[in-house]
């Protein structure tokens, strides 16, 4: 007789549970996935106690919390909330909503969880990032750079990003009248070339033609996510994969640091990465990024 | 007690084949919920004007369009000039809701609103008040701001008239 797969027993709710849930990829996959809904509750407060019992559980009872069913309960609360509360929602509380479907399909059959989760989370990734690019293509005022100016001039956060192309500060809060009286009248125009600011004609050169830059790099790192994790797993691209999509939180999160949307790529990455060591390290510092940008905006 | 996992582990061995093909289908719900809540918002944004930002369009940054881009200016006729209005607070959630979402409805609604308020004038504009007068003709435009290549102007999304 051989003897039973040694696990060892604890109670239902216990530290030791927790311990063991931490040193497995699922475990982490469940409860970082539980903690990042207690943020994504930001949208919409009733959820933050339920998000936060669930995370407990995820933690201190991790057998009850691989029951498939709770994460369609999960879900279903979430579909509730953006029913009950449709405007306070943002893009990353629909992502949240789907990948815990997907966990949720997942967990029916957890032998081949992490492959099944690792599955769905590349095309998530794919599909977000591919719209992402669409909009920016089709908008026909991201390209110019207009659509980042506008953003900047609204957007107190996006001020670093600006003053790296070379546009001040100043310059955005002179503006600033100027746009309002544009959008509130008919026949106004406003010419967002730098010349209207800076007298210096190579500052304002290097502003207008480092403002494309930015529009086209996003584009094309965000079309180059959406590819890699399209791309099957024996891709040479799907190498890319987790570094590009870390370089996207870097220089997104160090600018605006969504913190849910932060946590929720990282936890999607290191499922899709399986876990593997310098992976997790690189989401963490990504999500640490996102964490100082917001301790110190 | 080591039969019981033993006979489990068996039941789901030969469950196991019926599950995957359950799972074939079940693949696909995260990927069609996610599909869906993108289109619904690629809809609300081509038809009525849905705020990018806003919703699930993973559309953050993608256009000098959205609701904080916008405008509602708001005019009406007071002692035969045509003034600007300076909207009661108790109005902000309305104008949020514009600024998100703009429809004729919905502009409509707001100068029909106004009109229930009495009004005063102060440094060319009016704004509400306890003991001022009534007046119609609330005007609300709703503009958003359009580009060609670096030149900003603006265009109306939503414009009514109260009777």
């Amino acid at each position: 007789m051989t003897a039973a797969p040694s696990s060892p027993v604890s109670p239902p709710w216990s530290v030791t549970a927790a311990m063991n849930q931490v040193r497995t990829p699922i475990g982490c996959v469940l409860m970082i996935t539980a903690g990042t809904g207690i943020f994504m509750g930001a949208h919409w407060s009733p959820l933050v106690p339920l998000m936060l019992a669930f995370y407990l559980a995820t933690l201190l009872a991790p057998s009850a919390a691989r029951n498939s069913l709770i994460w369609f309960v999960m879900a279903a609360a979430w579909v509730a909330a953006v029913m009950i509360q449709p405007s306070a929602m943002e893009d990353h509380v629909y992502l949240y909503l789907a990948w815990l479907v997907a966990i949720a399909v997942g967990l029916l059959d957890r032998d081949n969880f992490m492959d099944e989760a690792g599955r769905q989370g590349r095309y998530l990734l794919a599909i977000v990032f591919a719209t992402a690019t669409i909009w920016k293509l089709t908008s026909g005022s991201f390209i110019s750079g207009a659509a980042l100016w506008t953003s900047g001039l609204l957007d107190d956060r996006m001020a670093p990003l600006l003053n790296l192309a070379g546009i001040s500060s100043e310059s955005l809060a002179d503006a600033r009248p100027q746009v309002t009286a544009v959008v509130a009248s008919d026949g106004e125009t406003f010419d967002i070339s730098l010349s209207s600011y800076s007298s210096d004609i190579s500052l304002s050169s290097y502003s207008s033609i480092a403002l494309t830059l930015v529009a086209l790099g996003t584009i094309a790192l965000e079309a180059l996510i959406a590819v890699s994790y399209a791309a099957p797993d024996t891709s040479r691209l799907a190498k890319l994969r987790a570094p590009l999509l870390v370089g996207f939180g870097f220089v997104t999160y160090a600018i605006v640091p969504v913190l849910p949307f932060a946590l929720l790529l990282a936890v999607i990455g290191c499922t899709v990465a399986r876990f593997e060591r310098r992976t997790v390290l690189a989401f963490v510092a990504m999500v640490l990024v996102a964490v100082v940008r917001f301790a110190t905006l | 007690m080591s039969a019981e996992p033993a006979a489990n582990s068996t039941a789901d061995r030969a469950a196991a084949p019926r599950l995957r093909s359950h799972l074939a289908l079940l693949r696909a719900v995260p990927i069609l919920v996610l599909l869906v809540a993108i289109a619904a918002q690629a809809t609300l944004m081509t038809t009525v004007n849905a705020d990018r930002q806003a919703g699930s369009g993973f559309a953050m940054f993608s256009s000098v369009d959205f609701a904080g881009s916008r405008s509602v200016v708001v005019t009406a006729t007071y002692n035969d000039d045509v003034v600007d209005v300076r909207l009661p607070i108790s109005t902000t959630d309305q104008v949020d809701g514009l600024l998100r979402s703009p429809t004729e409805d919905s502009a409509a609604q707001l100068a029909r609103d106004l009109g229930e308020f009495e009004w005063v004038e102060q440094d060319g504009r009016i704004r509400a008040t306890a003991d001022g007068t009534n007046i119609d003709g609330f005007s609300v435009t709703v503009r958003r701001l359009t580009a060609d290549g670096h030149e900003l102007g603006s265009e109306v999304l939503a414009h009514a008239v109260a009777p």
